[in-house]
């Protein structure tokens, strides 16, 4: 089954060749069907895969060469580890799911295919990143990740803020991506080699592995660091661990949309929603915390890293959770919601919670995927986004209210549903091990959470429906996704529970990695409540007394304030970097014009009507054939004296 | 086989002949035989890449030689006899410049379909173009190379100047004035090179054995090389002699601050004439660096390794800088293609085998993307009629075909994967990392620079609302399918299988390399 795993990867890029051939001259229908049939066989691969290794452990990496480059060869292949099987299975799933609920609601868009087109591309680039076996090629799957997200959040390129949010969000991870790849280039220079196994522990290490293997890495870069100069000389072996260890990370903070690089996600909500679902919640943005797993050593001989990432999680969670709470627009809210949730498992992976982290990848590549969809659904039958011009939609829409609630109530942490458990293991990782303070913020975050989630609920679903259409439910292929997320999202923490931590062993069949937080029934019961009392809020300021969301509003004041900003982190990049490239760029085109190519014309000028008395436009075109004669001659007479020892 | 250089130059001069007994009203004869004159080369040189023996003993040999003696000069320098000659041959950094300038132009003489001026002239001296082009980059002789670098100044003078835009004698001459000069330059370097050579050969030639010992001075390349690798030409004289041929390429490759005129040619250029100049023209000036620079004076390129990386960088910034702030696709190009090449200076200062591999890809990369980025930026601007930035918008809407192929050139040209940008700038920032970490680091910036201004420049010209004068445009025709789809290709070939580049580069850097201790 291992054998096939490429099969997985393949099948969307031979759907995306098939409808690039056939243009505009297939049916809406086929154009689905096939890209969902493709998808969904992957996905069903996935499952073969991630049995077999379950049953048999990790395969050793299929490579095949790609490049000559310095003294070795560049390979490209696949590799099946626990881990990979684990996003196979999510990515697959999620993605068929999404691919089956734009067909209804793309429908008649002028560019359906093309919309079916990239979806494909984009699967086919994120499957491509999971079974990388080298740190190239996951990095050439990463940026085309990334291509496609700008080509999908600038679907409808005629808005313009489609336009500018397309842009934003390829620079801004850009700049994330610049780090890695620099990460990337010292890795390679320290070690000679891309792949991941090798990077570690050596060519020896079975696939899979994730010990302590990173001393022959401190050892190279150390080695590596006394051939440079300042600022290095004098560095200790960890400081080039630590470093390579950070620039991953910066990579890992731009397209996961971590602090502070995470303005371009809630942009990003220009696009279409299921983009929004597929892209911007469930796979390509969960790839930042993928990428942190799939280097855990490399973080785990640093604990200045890990610290760092840690850090950066904790508070991008608890500084996208209070944004969340104010916003109007239903899918900002749920943008926020992500880059929030995302900081939570940033927050694992940096306490060393391995498990809990990928824990909650998993869930929340569920629910959080429902939620979008619900919300696309909802968008679908009111066309706004706007929160105050809903409400009452639990009589109009069903099946949409019973999915979106499974949903919030997993985002909010209410037992059983999936987040409880996944957010529950984070927390109490984060205080087993120590880490107080982050735990705080992880425990406020999640009061947060519930309470804009159920927020969006109660200004959704209940009250009166206050526009005048008449909404109703997209149809099978819109619900039937819902419903299977809906039974994902309440279910699926089950895989994980301290009952029975199926997942923990799947991921740690080679020997345990990280730290497995012991279960704390303290914990549960608070952070349980926590997401109650959330709920509970939400409750009470919209649902109680007409008016009072707006007066507690005016009470918090400038927190309020801050908060609808979004803490004016946009504006201030606008302050401090935007405005002042575009400076540096205007200068630069006048110290070009005026100045540099002023001397030069001045020069010349001063050559024509002192040397020549006339100007060369008076006398048409004798004039320069003459100058190119003058050269050839010039050349001429030069080669002559040469040769001929004159000189 | 063996003469397939020889043919590649001679054909396009042939052809322009035959244009020349043509009537000036058989437009559709002259086109005919121009693309001809151009094609039929392009694939003897393909042929001759694929054929190209990429094994160990390739590696360094010259391939495909063809000389012939022209003149004799008795007792040069005081010396021994000089023998001039045609002498042409490739090696691993020459053949894909070779196949970049077949493919170039072949491109360039089909969008040239769309001149209506004085076509028989236009031929001719496009053909010549491409002839100077193909001796330059495989001439094996330092007077071959030169007498063929002169040729490509005269026919791109030409061709600027009678077929270009508004300011196009203005442009012409100041192209004219710059490449000369940096021709006169090269020159003085060239001479002072063979004269260096030939008195550290005739000194040693007592004591060490040099290969196929000549009883004749020669200036032939791959002698010349030879003897670099067993006769010591003082490290002064090298590195006067180095910075001698540093300016003439920083003039010849327009680097900031002797840049000012490559911009005012591409703006000033008709479509085809840009594609040329951009897509293999301005790959010479590096070439000259690659091989006389690091190849014949290894030890001044290894005393001014930090100079090159320096300029370099300056270049990456600037022209990225520059490009934000330019109103006119052309100039932005114009920019963002000296901004590129300050990579590759950098890259060859490194002195690293896989920086000078990157570098070679860069050069061909780059010049696919650039004649694609000006085949489709020309191709709007001929039904908008306008090359200007903020006069464009949402074509998408009207030109989806064009606007997806320019998406792809300007993605391409940010270094995405799966595109040859990526995998060449990749490679010679592992070059550059090695030798000067900080400086690289520095250097990386222009990869975030290069994104914002060509997608800034994108969501002005294809998204958002329409906004051009012309609202209802055809889409490209069959003709213009055939440039894009040939240079897409191309280039998502080198990005996802780049050991088909990688093959016939990696055994040429590995000696460059070893030659200049990398």
């Amino acid at each position: 089954m291992i054998g096939m795993t490429w099969l997985v990867p393949v099948l969307p890029l031979a759907a995306y060749i098939i409808l690039l051939a056939s243009g505009r001259r297939m049916s809406e229908a086929a154009v689905a069907g096939i890209s969902v049939a493709a998808v969904f066989v992957s996905f069903l691969l996935s499952i073969g895969v991630a049995a077999n290794v379950a049953a048999h452990g990790p395969a050793a990496p299929t490579v095949y060469p790609w490049l000559q480059f310095g003294s070795g060869t560049v390979t490209v292949g696949y590799q099946v580890t626990s881990l990979n099987a684990l996003m196979l299975l999510v990515v697959s799933l999620v993605s068929a799911l999404v691919l089956l609920f734009s067909r209804s609601y793309m429908r008649g868009d002028d560019r359906f295919s093309r919309f079916y087109q990239y979806l494909n591309l984009f699967v086919f680039s994120m499957l491509g990143l999971v079974v990388s076996p080298n740190l190239l090629q996951f990095y050439i799957f990463w940026e085309l990740v990334g291509v496609c997200s700008y080509l999908l959040v600038g679907f409808w390129y005629f808005k313009p803020e489609a336009a500018a949010a397309a842009k934003k969000a390829f620079i801004v991870t850009r700049i994330g991506d610049v780090g890695l790849f620099i990460g990337i280039i010292l890795l390679y220079l320290a070690r000679g080699t891309f792949d991941f196994t090798a990077l570690f522990g050596g060519a020896s290490a079975p696939a899979g592995v994730m010990a302590h293997a990173t001393a022959p890495l401190a050892y190279a870069g150390a080695k590596f660091f006394s051939l440079w100069y300042i600022p290095f000389a004098g560095w200790h072996a960890g400081a080039f661990v630590t470093l390579v260890a950070l620039l991953v990370f910066v990579g890992a903070v731009g397209k996961s949309a971590q602090f502070p690089l995470h303005v371009w996600l809630p942009d990003a909500m220009e696009g279409p929603t299921p983009v929004s679902a597929l892209i911007h919640a469930a796979t390509m943005v969960a790839a930042g915390v993928y990428l942190v797993a799939r280097m855990f050593p490399l973080f785990e001989a640093s604990a200045t890293a890990s610290q760092t990432v840690a850090v950066i999680g904790g508070f991008t969670a608890i500084l996208a959770a209070s944004i969340g709470l104010t916003q109007r627009d239903i899918k900002r809210v749920i943008a926020y919601s992500t880059v929030s949730q995302l900081g939570y498992m940033m927050l694992a992976m940096g306490v060393g919670a391995y498990v809990s982290g990928m824990f909650h990848l998993v869930t929340h590549a569920f629910f959080k995927a429902l939620l979008f969809l619900a919300a696309g659904s909802v968008i679908h039958a009111l066309d706004t986004q706007d929160l105050f011009e809903m409400g009452g939609l639990r009589k109009y829409l069903p099946i949409t209210h019973a999915t979106f609630l499974a949903g919030a109530l997993a985002l909010s942490g209410i037992p059983p549903f999936a987040g409880f458990w996944s957010k529950d293991d984070i927390l109490t990782a984060a205080f087993t091990s120590g880490h107080y303070v982050l735990y705080a913020m992880g425990l406020i975050a999640a009061f947060f959470t519930a309470a804009y989630i159920f927020r969006v609920y109660f200004l959704t679903f209940s009250g009166a429906y206050k526009g005048d259409r008449h909404p109703h439910e997209g149809g099978p292929a819109m619900t039937v996704p819902l419903i299977v997320l809906g039974v994902l999202a309440t279910v699926g923490g089950f895989i994980n529970t301290p009952f029975d931590p199926m997942l923990a062993s799947f991921l740690q069949d080679q020997g345990p990695i990280g730290y497995n937080p012991p279960a704390n029934w303290t914990l549960m019961a608070v952070s349980a409540l926590v997401g109650l009392c959330g709920i509970w809020l939400a409750y009470t300021l919209y649902r109680t007394e007409e008016g009072r969301a707006e007066r507690f509003a005016q009470r918090t004041g400038v927190l309020y304030t801050l908060s609808f900003n979004k803490f004016y982190v946009d504006e201030l990049y606008g302050l401090i970097i935007v405005a002042p490239v575009r400076k540096i760029a205007e200068v630069l085109q006048f110290v070009d014009r005026w100045i540099i190519d002023g001397l030069v014309r001045l020069a010349g000028e001063i050559g024509y009507t002192g040397g020549v008395g006339v100007k060369y436009s008076s006398t048409g075109q004798v004039q320069t054939y003459g100058l190119v004669t003058v050269f050839g001659l010039a050349v001429m007479v030069l080669v002559v004296i040469g040769i001929g020892g004159v000189i | 086989m063996a003469d397939v250089l020889l043919l590649a130059i001679l054909i396009p001069v042939l052809a322009a002949l035959l244009i020349m007994t043509l009537s000036a009203k058989a437009t559709d004869m002259i086109r005919a035989v121009g693309l001809l004159g151009a094609l039929i080369p392009t694939a003897f040189v393909i042929a001759a890449y694929v054929a190209f023996n990429h094994g160990p003993a390739g590696a360094t040999a010259l391939q495909y030689p063809f000389s012939v003696r022209w003149l004799s000069v008795a007792n040069a320098f005081n010396m021994l006899t000089l023998h001039i000659q045609f002498a042409f041959g490739v090696d691993g950094v020459s053949m894909p410049l070779v196949v970049l300038v077949g493919i170039v132009s072949t491109l360039s003489c089909l969008r040239s379909f769309r001149v209506v001026e004085r076509v028989k002239s236009h031929y001719v001296w496009m053909l010549f173009l491409t002839m100077g082009l193909y001796g330059v980059f495989a001439a094996s002789d330092l007077f071959t190379f030169f007498f063929f670098l002169e040729s490509t100044l005269v026919s791109s003078y030409f061709l600027i100047s009678i077929w270009g835009g508004e300011r196009r004698h203005f442009a012409a001459v100041k192209f004219l004035i710059y490449r000369g000069f940096a021709s006169v330059v090269l020159l003085a370097g060239l001479v002072g090179l063979a004269y260096a050579f030939a008195v550290q050969a005739q000194a040693a030639s007592a004591t060490v054995v040099l290969p196929n010992a000549p009883n004749f001075l020669s200036l032939s390349i791959p002698q010349l090389i030879a003897e670099a690798k067993l006769i010591q030409v003082p490290a002064a004289t090298q590195n006067v002699l180095f910075l001698v041929f540093l300016l003439a390429v920083l003039i010849e490759e327009a680097f900031v601050p002797f840049h000012t005129w490559l911009p005012d040619a591409h703006e000033n250029s008709d479509t085809g004439t840009n594609m040329m100049i951009g897509g293999a023209l301005m790959k010479i000036g590096l070439y000259v660096l690659l091989r006389f620079g690091a190849e014949l004076l290894p030890q001044g390129l290894q005393h001014y390794a930090t100079l090159l990386a320096v300029l370099g960088v300056i270049s990456i910034l600037y022209g990225a800088f520059v490009a934000i702030a330019s109103r006119d696709w052309r100039r932005l190009i114009a920019f963002s293609s000296i901004s590129h090449m300050g990579l590759v200076l950098l890259a060859i200062g490194s002195m690293q085998a896989i920086g000078i591999q990157g570098a070679v890809f860069m050069l061909v990369s780059s010049g696919l993307l650039t004649a694609l980025l000006f085949f489709t930026v020309g191709a709007q601007a001929d039904r908008t009629r306008t090359f200007a930035i903020g006069d464009l918008g949402g074509l998408s809407k009207s030109l989806p075909v064009i606007s997806g192929v320019m998406l792809v050139a300007a993605l391409g040209s940010v270094g995405l994967p799966g595109m040859s940008g990526f995998i060449s700038e990749f490679s010679l920032f592992v070059g550059s990392f090695t030798t000067f970490p900080a400086l690289s680091a520095i250097g990386t910036l222009g990869m975030i620079l290069a994104a914002l201004y060509l997608l800034y420049a994108m969501q002005r010209s294809t998204f958002g609302p329409v906004q051009t004068l012309v609202t209802e445009m055809p889409d490209a025709t069959a003709l213009e399918y055939v440039p894009m789809v040939v240079l897409v290709a191309l280039v998502v070939l080198i990005g996802v299988y780049p050991d088909v580049l990688g093959n016939v580069v990696h055994g040429t850097a590995q000696a460059i390399a070893a030659g200049i201790g990398g």
